[in-house]
């Protein structure tokens, strides 16, 4: 399958490097952030990046254009995001557009959820957090399989 | 040498950048401190704002400690390399994050016997947390578990869209 792996470029990045195992077997890109990290990125597969959209509303709007054109031309199967809040334009979208996702919320995350998690949380395909205590905090639907770590 | 980071975050925290390179005008250790988008420029520890995450590999290699922000992509980094870490939370009340998530990672992580937590730093705060955190052991950890539930659930899905075929 096509897989769309989304992520902010700092810890939340460096969370996915953790688990590229799991995608073993299917065609993998990134959208990430600008940053110092685009060589990392793109030495393991293909990668849009796009500004920083957490910081203001307008950039939020140009950039869930920006993913609408992705997911058009790339046409991937499932969307997987690790946060953060650059997730929020593609597993809308991608809802939309019947792709499936799966939303894991980051490991830094022990106590409740996000911001992004609790927005994506009722249209995320599956929804994965990485600390058992914080099943107690979310709805039925989330489930804990592991950490990154 | 002692390694500080702060992260990629678009906001500064200059709480631990001053503390730190006051630390290092007290003691004959090297200290290098990613500032990342902290205002304070360091006087005495060598600085810079952002690298790769290869050069900060290397970096975390190559130090004796680490301090850094809680961020848990920092936090994966020091402990997979087992380096001794001290983790100083960025706060939502001194405006240097949106909530106190790195607060809850830090003391989960801090009663595990995994990091040293600091919520004020000062020189001397750090400079005992540093001695503390040496002591501390950590075992290499992984993701075998969460790669394997990943797997599945994607053979599942590619299995659910071929009989829709």
């Amino acid at each position: 399958m096509k897989i769309c792996i989304v992520c902010s470029h700092g810890g939340h990045l460096t969370e996915v490097l953790q688990i590229l195992d799991a995608f073993e077997g299917h065609e993998i890109f990134f959208v990430t952030y600008y940053g110092t990290r685009e060589t990392e990125v793109t030495k393991i597969a293909r990668a849009y990046f796009i500004k920083i959209i957490g910081v203001s509303f307008s950039r939020m709007i140009a950039a869930t254009f920006m993913a609408f054109r992705i997911l058009v031309i790339e046409k991937p199967q499932v969307i997987v995001s690790l946060g953060a809040e650059i997730a929020l334009p593609f597993i809308y979208l991608g809802k939309l557009m019947r792709i499936r996702t799966i939303y894991i919320e980051s490991w830094a995350r022990v106590e409740d959820l996000s911001l992004t998690g609790r927005l994506v949380y009722p249209i995320a395909d599956a929804f994965w957090v990485q600390w058992p205590q914080m099943l107690e905090k979310c709805g039925p639907k989330a489930k804990f399989h592991g950490s990154v770590i | 040498m002692i390694l500080v980071t702060v992260g990629a975050y678009y906001r500064s925290f200059d709480r631990l950048v001053k503390s730190m390179d006051d630390l290092a005008n007290a003691i004959e250790e090297q200290v290098i401190i990613q500032r990342g988008a902290s205002t304070y420029e360091p006087l005495y520890a060598d600085h810079f704002q952002f690298t790769t995450f290869t050069h900060m590999q290397e970096l975390t290699r190559l130090a004796r400690v680490i301090v850094n922000h809680a961020g848990a992509g920092s936090i994966i980094l020091a402990l997979k390399l087992g380096k001794p870490l001290v983790v100083v939370p960025r706060l939502e009340k001194y405006g240097e994050a949106l909530d106190d998530h790195q607060r809850q990672i830090a003391k989960t992580l801090d009663s595990q016997g995994k990091v040293v937590v600091v919520m004020e730093p000062t020189p001397e705060t750090l400079r005992d947390a540093i001695d503390k955190a040496i002591l501390q052991n950590s075992e290499p950890i992984g993701a075998t578990q969460l790669v394997h539930s990943i797997k599945e659930q994607l053979k599942k899905w590619q299995y659910i869209s071929r009989q829709a075929r």
